[in-house]
């Protein structure tokens, strides 16, 4: 790397943090199990759904109550992701994310800023994530604004921008994906493997359906164990017997997932999932089974009533679910990232560099989509845009990357490029300094007839928040808010993010080197 | 060299301290043996296979009683029973409106109970129609130049599709209709590369028996007429094409003229079976008057209810790949152009379908979006043979993605079978294609078994309770026996005991007509049954009633 492209590569990554950093959702101080039930914490603050307040109570109960089981007061806080196990309350969700932020809970609580410092572990997952889509998209051979475009499509013009402000696993299992593939990418020896298996099982800790997401990962890392090899005329099969040896970092991961596991369920191999779960609570502390029973959750549980892991996904939910994640007005890649449409074109420019990888790449995003479009709901509940496809939105970034140093002076892909860039970047930012609690269209018509007014549905509500004034970054609401309005604030992000973009992809128009 | 020395040669392992990796020569021998006796026996191991899975499943619905769970199945061996037992056996109960063939095929066997009243009579063509077009699909994908590995993996996606599975091992008709389409395609396309008549003979052939199965094999000939037409047009000239013309017409079309012809003869109209009273036409006129027929002159929601019938039945992400292998076979220059668009018959269940949507010739429901039910979402199974032979093509094509696409089918399928997920299943057990009339028919077989007496029916509306009552149908009077319909409808009291009809609906033959004789109130009424109402003889009238089959042979 050049001077120069040190400096830019650094003043773009600092731009990234500062984004985050005033993007990123909260409040200011360290509530206790009963103060964080408060609405100004909850539905007006940053544990606007159930996904965040089910993790964060996992995290407080070990830190605060040194227990996985939850008090009372936190079981409804969690509800109705909180499950009843040998009379205790228990998180329904996999444990990972929730140890993973401990270190920063605990850092912050010191500073009154305990959900801030949790939040911000995810930010800089995201920011993880930004650097390593860009060092992907060098090391196949695409230009170096080209990575930086790339990322930053990704982090801010995709759903992944709302998801990396908010407490959510999506942005981990990401770094999970993009980590593997980099390390599968640039390392051809067998002991960084250990690094990969490390990974595909820590994701499981994140999130169940990671499994399925990193097993091309897995299976392909394999082959650096176990391969056919050429040798003259005679074909071999070569076994890295040493390799057998990194399996060795899966063992830590395991033994701590079986012991929550244990803790939690009384049973090392339960899925957390797979528990029956505890809608509601009444005043004394019971379950009330009629309500569990029925499971009408209007806001939407990434837990479900089936109680077998594969009873998650139902291939009779294909068709709906495929719309949803590609094309609807709720949640489809049109509406809410449709730069990443652009992707696809970037996958034929990867595949004259680099056909494994294309395959690799490809094969994720086939399995990202067709795994949550089977999904029961696809919608992820109240969520702002597909949450559940950020994982391809990275790869498919990648792609772009290739896509820009492959056709960066070709004028049709510019004028397809530049808009929708510019678009989706406008519409995540809206996105990420609101709220995510966007209703599915199927919800809408039983939401107007709780709260007899219009509802919104799409971006259009977070639009509606912010004609409120509203927005719940941590930042505009301690030092902005006097200065600018929320609309105000949002242009001058998504003015900024748009601007930086522009003028990378300007340069890399007028250089004269595509390694640029 | 010795057969211990040959194992060594074939695992010869070798350690190299530096990198830590043990080697294993491939033997190069074995490899080709290997491959040499897939290309020999492939096929052959493959039909046994299908052979085997398709008893298998059979023995899994029949034992699950699904197999007889479509009303139009019970009415299909109704048909095939009739012609070998009843009060007017014959041919002629072959009727209208369902083409014979199936029926037909049956008569070898439905004259044994067993074999009529576990739908084995119709499930045997079934099955061999499932092995059939297995092997069709093979040897299509052959004629594409598609390797072994492709070939496999087409069939497996047609023999592990769950709709197939069930359909094949019931009495319906669209794995024989399946068969018969495919293999005149397997024809079209032989002979679009070989230029021989004698496989344009054997496309006509099987053209023309699909053609008297159901009405998408009639499309088929029209569709390969004008492909063959403009093809030896363009490349011979006029004379070549009429002569074509000609020549498919006379085979391929003798089917349809028979049709025309029995039509003409058994119900002095060749159009009956189009506009008769219990045709579809008659049928969709109805449920126009309904409301119901959304799909009617309106192309978008045409084509949007056969694309969910199509991905319900055959698994969405499999059409999208068999999309993309059919677009790789329409630009794949390795294959002749005419070879390209002579695989366009492939997709000729699809044109069909949603044209006759389009005209209101079809109706098909898809729960939740555009009906509270499902009603002949089995049609869009049709296209399953072309999706697996168009996803074999892309496997074959795209070397690189295929861990991708087998690992994708794989998935697919394991999750496919652990839900469960088949649509005609379905439809069979919750939707409007089934109906559950084991009250009615279980009150016949329960008090008319072992009486004597007839029980007068109409076939058209109530096939299924005759099916499932158990009683021989002999015992009924219905609309194919002839004078014995004429006496009971008109004086009831003398030739029926009992009466299986629904009261005040004037579509029911039975009630219209019985109406009119003003006879019902010799009967007592039973009871009233989802479906029917059942009505017995007083007592004081049985004395008159005439219990034997006395009219001697009918014309």
């Amino acid at each position: 790397m050049t001077l120069v492209q040190r400096v830019i590569s650094l003043f773009i990554g600092l731009f990234v943090i500062a984004i985050f950093a005033v993007s990123l959702r909260g409040n200011w101080g360290a509530p206790n199990s009963i103060e964080i039930g408060a609405s100004n914490w909850t539905k007006d603050g940053p544990f606007e759904s159930s996904n965040e307040r089910g993790r964060f109570a996992l995290t407080y109960s070990v830190v605060e109550d040194n227990s996985v089981a939850f008090s009372l007061p936190l079981a409804r806080f969690s509800t109705p992701d909180v499950a009843q196990a040998n009379g205790k309350f228990v998180s329904l969700f996999a444990p990972g994310l929730s140890y993973l932020i401990i270190p920063a809970y605990m850092l912050g609580r010191e500073h009154e800023l305990s959900q801030v410092a949790s939040y911000a572990v995810i930010a800089l997952f995201a920011v993880f994530n930004f650097l390593l889509i860009r060092a992907l998209v060098k090391h196949f051979g695409g230009s170096f604004l080209a990575g930086n475009i790339a990322a930053l499509l990704f982090v801010f013009g995709s759903p992944g921008f709302a998801y990396g402000v908010s407490f959510y696993q999506h942005h981990v299992s990401t770094f999970a994906i993009l980590a593997s593939l980099y390390i599968l990418a640039r390392f051809k020896n067998v002991w960084t493997l250990g690094l990969v298996w490390f990974l595909c099982v820590a994701s499981l800790t994140v999130d169940y359906p990671n499994f399925f997401l990193m097993l091309p990962i897995g299976l392909y890392a394999l082959t650096r164990i176990v391969f056919v090899k050429q040798e003259k005329d005679d074909r071999y099969i070569n076994f890295k017997y040493l390799g057998l040896l990194t399996f060795v970092t899966m063992v830590p991961v395991i033994y701590f997932f079986m012991q929550f596991n244990s803790a939690s369920y009384g049973n090392p191999f339960q899925l957390s999932g797979t528990v029956q779960s505890a809608v509601v609570i009444t005043e004394e502390g019971k379950v009330d089974v009629s309500e569990g029973a029925k499971r009408n959750n209007a806001q939407g549980s990434e837990t479900k009533n089936d109680k077998t892991a594969i009873g998650f996904f139902d291939t009779r939910d294909l068709p709906n679910g495929l719309y949803t994640h590609i094309l609807s007005y709720d949640r489809g890649m049109i509406l809410y990232t449709p730069v990443m449409f652009l992707g696809i074109l970037g996958l034929v420019a990867l595949y004259k560099k680099n056909k494994t990888m294309t395959v690799l790449i490809s094969t994720i995003v086939c399995l990202n989509l067709l795994v949550y479009s089977m999904w029961g709901d696809p919608y992820g509940g109240w969520s702002f845009g597909s949450r559940y496809m950020v994982p391809a939105y990275a790869l498919l970034s990648v792609a772009i990357g290739m896509a820009i140093t492959e056709w960066r002076r070709s004028w049709w892909f510019l004028l397809l490029l530049i808009p929708l860039a510019w678009y989706s970047i406008t519409i995540n930012t809206i996105g990420a300094v609101t709220s995510n609690e966007n209703p599915p269209k199927s919800e809408v018509l039983a939401l107007e007839s709780l709260t007899n007014q219009r509802e919104r549905y799409t971006f259009t509500r977070n639009m509606e928040m912010l004609n409120q004034n509203r927005s719940k970054s941590f930042a505009y609401n301690t030092w902005f808010s006097n200065n600018v309005n929320a609309w105000q604030f949002v242009t001058i992000l998504a003015t900024s993010i748009n601007g930086v973009l522009t003028i990378s992809l300007l340069a890399l128009i007028l250089a004269k080197s595509k390694k640029v | 060299m010795t057969k211990s020395k040959t194992l060594k040669s074939a695992v010869k392992s070798s350690k190299s301290p530096r990198d830590f990796t043990l080697k294993f020569k491939i033997n190069p021998d074995w490899n080709k043996a290997l491959v040499l006796w897939f290309a020999r026996y492939g096929l052959y191991l493959m039909t046994m296979l299908l052979v085997i899975v398709s008893i298998g499943a059979f023995w899994y619905f029949h034992t699950t009683n699904l197999t007889l769970s479509y009303n139009d199945a019970r009415s299909h061996l109704n048909i095939g029973r009739r012609v070998v037992e009843g009060l007017k056996p014959g041919m002629a109960q072959l009727g209208s409106v369902w083409l014979p063939l199936p029926h037909l095929l049956m008569v070898p066997t439905i004259w044994n109970d067993y074999m009529w009243h576990t739908g084995l009579s119709g499930a045997i063509q079934s099955m061999a129609s499932f092995v059939a077009t297995g092997y069709l699909i093979w040897k299509i994908l052959s004629l594409l130049k598609v390797s072994q590995l492709g070939r496999w993996v087409g069939v497996i996606v047609f023999a592990t599709n769950l709709n197939i599975l069930f359909l094949q091992s019931t009495a319906m008709t669209e794995l024989l209709l399946i068969a018969t389409m495919n293999a005149g395609a397997y024809e079209l396309l032989k002979y679009n590369n070989n230029q021989q008549i004698l496989s344009l003979i054997k496309a006509s052939f099987w053209i023309m028996l699909s053609t008297l199965i159901r009405y998408d094999g009639w499309f088929l000939c029209f569709y390969a007429l004008i492909f063959l037409v403009g093809q030896a047009w363009y490349r011979k000239g006029w004379k070549a094409g009429e002569g074509i013309f000609f020549l498919f017409c006379t085979l391929a079309g003798f089917g349809i003229f028979l049709w025309f012809l029995w039509n003409l003869l058994i119900f002095g109209d060749p159009l009956y079976f189009a506009f008769g009273p219990y045709s579809a036409h008659a049928q969709q006129e109805q449920l126009d008057i309904a409301g119901v027929l959304i799909t009617k002159k309106d192309i978008v929601q045409s084509l949007m209810t056969y694309w969910y019938a199509m991905a319900y039945n055959s698994n969405t992400w499999m059409v999208l790949m068999a999309a993309v292998g059919a677009v790789i076979i329409a630009f794949d220059k390795t294959l002749k152009p005419s070879m390209r668009i002579a695989s366009s018959v492939l997709i000729a269940p699809l044109i069909f379908n949603i044209l006759a949507l389009y005209l209101g010739h079809s109706v098909l429901f898809i729960q939740g979006i555009n009906g509270n039910t499902w009603f002949n979402v089995r049609y869009g199974i049709m296209m399953m043979p072309s999706i697996a032979v168009f996803i074999g093509y892309l496997v074959d094509r795209a070397k690189n993605f295929r861990p991708t696409i087998i690992g994708l089918l794989l998935l697919l399928i394991f999750l496919t079978f652990s839900n469960f997920d088949a649509v005609t299943i379905d439809d069979g057990r919750v939707g409007s294609s089934q109906k559950n009339v084991s009250e009615v028919s279980g009150w016949l077989e329960r008090n008319a078994a072992n009486e004597e007496g007839f029980v007068l029916i109409s076939a058209a509306s109530h096939d299924a309770i005759i099916f499932s009552s158990n009683l021989p149908m002999k015992r009924f009077i219905h609309e194919g026996t002839g004078t014995y319909w004429e006496n009971a409808t008109s004086s009831p009291d003398r030739w029926a005991r009992w009466i299986v009809m629904r009261t005040n609906d004037n579509n029911d033959q039975t009630f219209k007509l019985v109406n009119q004789s003003q006879a019902l109130y010799k009967y007592d009424l039973v009871d009233s049954y989802p479906f029917a109402d059942i009505y017995q003889l007083k007592p004081e009238y049985l004395d008159q009633l005439n219990t034997e089959a006395n009219l001697g042979p009918q014309r």
